[in-house]
């Protein structure tokens, strides 16, 4: 490919704010588009946050607001942030209605993690998630956020509508609690 | 980066990748609930003020009819009751037997 038929590719990929602005206005292949670029991240997200019993529900309700609501993204405002949000309130509302889980899910991650000292990748994982799942989930929003998703307390303030000082509170507070489930059941 | 960061972003959950088809099903859902909410929400809507109308219209003659047993008086004839006995007295006005009644009835002598 020449340098001329680089720049027109460059040129070609819509960015999401067009992409945003064509969903906004009905057009399904920017909808498409949207989804394909940011549908694992958001699932990780989704993951970390809830667990995987409902990946591909919560996946498809992300997505289904983010259709409904799209008209609402300010221009200027990054939409991966805004997706990001919608897949955390998403979350939320899903732990509030399977909360009756937790204690199952939790038990097994417990098992998994105190039969063996050693604890193999697929085992740390395992203990990951049972020491989320301690944790309630405006704690553990922070500590994803922060620690796995890699934001700056600020971005996570920006996002969850919160001071900074409460974003730090929370962090620390998550991180003891993560510190002492790991401590305990190693 | 403490030791606890590390090793949570070493050993975070990894989603599975997404399913083909759930692209699919998510634009599907997304296009069809939009465009066909409003005419749903009509149908609904209707049927929701069908039920009430109906069940208006059977509480009201149930108290009417509640009402004309518990004060002892005649049951309000219906209008079509009330055309029929018109049309009754009017043809027999004169009584059963008189001939103009028979005449009208066609049952006259020839």
């Amino acid at each position: 490919m020449n340098v001329a038929a680089r720049r027109q590719a460059a040129v070609a990929v819509p960015s999401d704010a067009d992409l945003v602005e064509a969903c906004a206005a009905g057009d399904e292949d920017a909808f498409r588009l949207l989804y394909q670029r940011h549908v694992q991240r958001v699932r990780s997200l989704l993951v970390r946050l809830s667990g995987p019993t409902q990946l591909d529900d919560m996946t498809q309700e992300t997505f289904l607001r983010v259709w409904r609501n799209v008209g609402s993204v300010r221009k200027g405002d990054g939409f991966s942030a805004w997706v990001y949000s919608v897949a955390v309130n998403v979350a939320r509302d899903t732990a509030r209605r399977e909360s009756r889980l937790l204690p199952r899910f939790l038990g097994a991650a417990k098992e998994i993690a105190g039969s063996r000292n050693e604890a193999t990748s697929q085992e740390a994982k395992d203990l990951v998630r049972g020491a989320l799942a301690t944790l309630d989930f405006k704690h553990r929003t922070v500590l994803v956020l922060h620690d796995m998703e890699q934001w700056t307390e600020q971005e996570i303030a920006a996002t969850l509508v919160l001071p900074r000082g409460t974003v730090k509170s929370r962090l620390h507070h998550a991180r003891a609690k993560m510190r002492a489930y790991v401590e305990k059941t190693q | 980066m403490s030791d606890l960061e590390t090793w949570l972003r070493t050993h975070a959950p990894v989603a599975p990748v997404a399913p083909a088809w759930l692209e699919d099903r998510i634009v599907a859902l997304a296009t069809d609930r939009v465009r066909a909410l409003p005419h749903r929400q009509n149908v609904r809507r209707g049927l929701v003020l069908c039920a009430a109308a109906a069940a208006v219209a059977a509480l009201v003659s149930f108290a009417v009819v509640k009402n004309a047993q518990s004060t002892g008086s005649e049951p309000v004839p219906t209008p079509v009751e009330r055309f029929v006995e018109a049309s009754w007295d009017a043809t027999f006005a004169d009584g059963p037997d008189s001939e103009y009644t028979y005449l009208s009835a066609g049952l006259g002598e020839d």
